[in-house]
């Protein structure tokens, strides 16, 4: 192999990430200040962020059928589908009670998920660090909703969260061919 | 800023799943424990970008914190046209190009001087069969680094890098064969040093 072609290649290989050798953090927390917008103001742009992402997410939302494990018992609907009630229960519930029920049904699912794919080989190595992002995503969003727990605006985002942790966890570790 | 688009976004988005969003959303509205997984998610992509353009550890860490810095108060900008990541990439090449001209041997080495010869000279014993590029990345000369970091890592056009760096089109075509003839040269094992 020629050297310009070696350099294409080494170029392609490089890293696109580099750990610094000190913690960052404490000194760009030191830095921060308040983000410049009233209260008021900000309200109403999380409620707007949030019906967008919505929105969009509605839009982008591919069919779930086909990913959720045999061993799961319930499968992973869209935001659409899922009621806001547990399977067996009539009467639907709100409030904390609703979001602690998304919450258990969620673990329960992505537990499964989980013990079905460990054995297969993962497609990405930094899949468990967007996993863990994605459940300190849910926790800001089941945060907010101790706040507001009857807000279905957090509600769907939630859920929403819920099912692109499923959807990363099943898309790394299905094989390419079966993704074409 | 987001007319410097031209990063390679396949570099940076290896899983195309919109795990951010609510993390974004949540930082825009002041959730520092959000910004902080962003933080996590992200600063090793910004620090390798800072390290490349620095070719200093200490800077590229002042840099980096620069970035996360200037990021909480820019978040209020982004407005979804593109992926936060790609708007990220873009924020903080600029701020760590801005940082860099705040430092005045960087000054110096931009307008006339080329890096030190003790910078330069490379250590043909760290040279193995394993060829570690973003070592000799790091020994090349300042201005020639980059622009080849920026058009060849991040895929930023020339035009771009003339307007970011404040010099010509051809300047930076110029820099860049000059860069990428002087990596080719060092994995011939020719010219060590030169």
């Amino acid at each position: 192999m020629d050297s310009k072609s070696r350099l294409s290649k080494l170029l392609k290989q490089l890293p696109t990430e580099k750990a610094p050798e000190r913690d960052l953090w404490q000194g760009i927390e030191l830095g921060l200040e308040p983000p410049e917008r009233s209260v008021s103001k900000g309200r109403l742009l999380w409620l707007g962020s949030a019906a967008a992402l919505i929105l969009s997410v509605g839009l982008i939302t591919p069919p779930w059928v086909s990913f959720t494990p045999e061993s799961a018992q319930s499968p992973v609907q869209s935001p659409a589908q899922q009621p806001f009630e547990p399977r067996g229960n009539t009467e639907p519930l709100l409030g904390n009670a609703l979001v602690s029920s998304l919450s258990k049904q969620h673990t329960a699912q992505l537990n499964a998920l989980l013990t079905t794919m460990q054995s297969m080989p993962a497609l990405t190595q930094n899949w468990q660090q967007q996993l863990t992002d994605l459940r300190q995503a849910e926790t800001v969003i089941t945060r907010a909703l101790k706040q507001d727990p009857n807000n279905t605006a957090l509600l769907q985002m939630l859920q929403n969260v819920h099912q692109q942790q499923l959807f990363l966890v099943k898309r790394v570790h299905t094989p390419q061919w079966q993704r074409i | 800023m987001e007319s410097l688009s031209t990063v390679n976004t396949e570099r940076v988005n290896a899983v195309p799943v919109r795990y951010d969003e609510p993390l974004v959303r949540a930082a825009q509205q002041g959730d520092r424990q959000a910004y902080h997984a962003l933080y996590k998610h992200y600063h090793q992509r910004v620090y390798a970008l800072c390290y490349r353009l620095t070719a200093d550890t200490g800077m590229a860490e002042d840099a980096t914190q620069e970035v996360f810095i200037q990021l909480w108060q820019k978040l209020k900008n982004y407005t979804w046209k593109s992926r936060f990541s790609t708007w990220l990439h873009s924020v903080a090449t600029h701020i760590t190009v801005s940082y860099m001209r705040k430092q005045k041997s960087w000054v110096a080495h931009m307008l006339n001087i080329e890096t030190s010869p003790e910078v330069q000279a490379l250590d043909a014993s760290r040279c193995t069969s394993e060829v570690d590029l973003e070592a000799l990345i790091i020994r090349l000369p300042e201005r020639a680094r980059v622009v080849f970091v920026l058009h060849a890592i991040e895929g930023y056009r020339h035009d771009d890098i003339a307007a970011l760096l404040n010099i010509a089109t051809g300047t930076s075509k110029a820099q860049f064969h000059r860069a990428r003839g002087m990596l080719i040269k060092w994995l011939d094992g020719e010219n060590y040093g030169q």
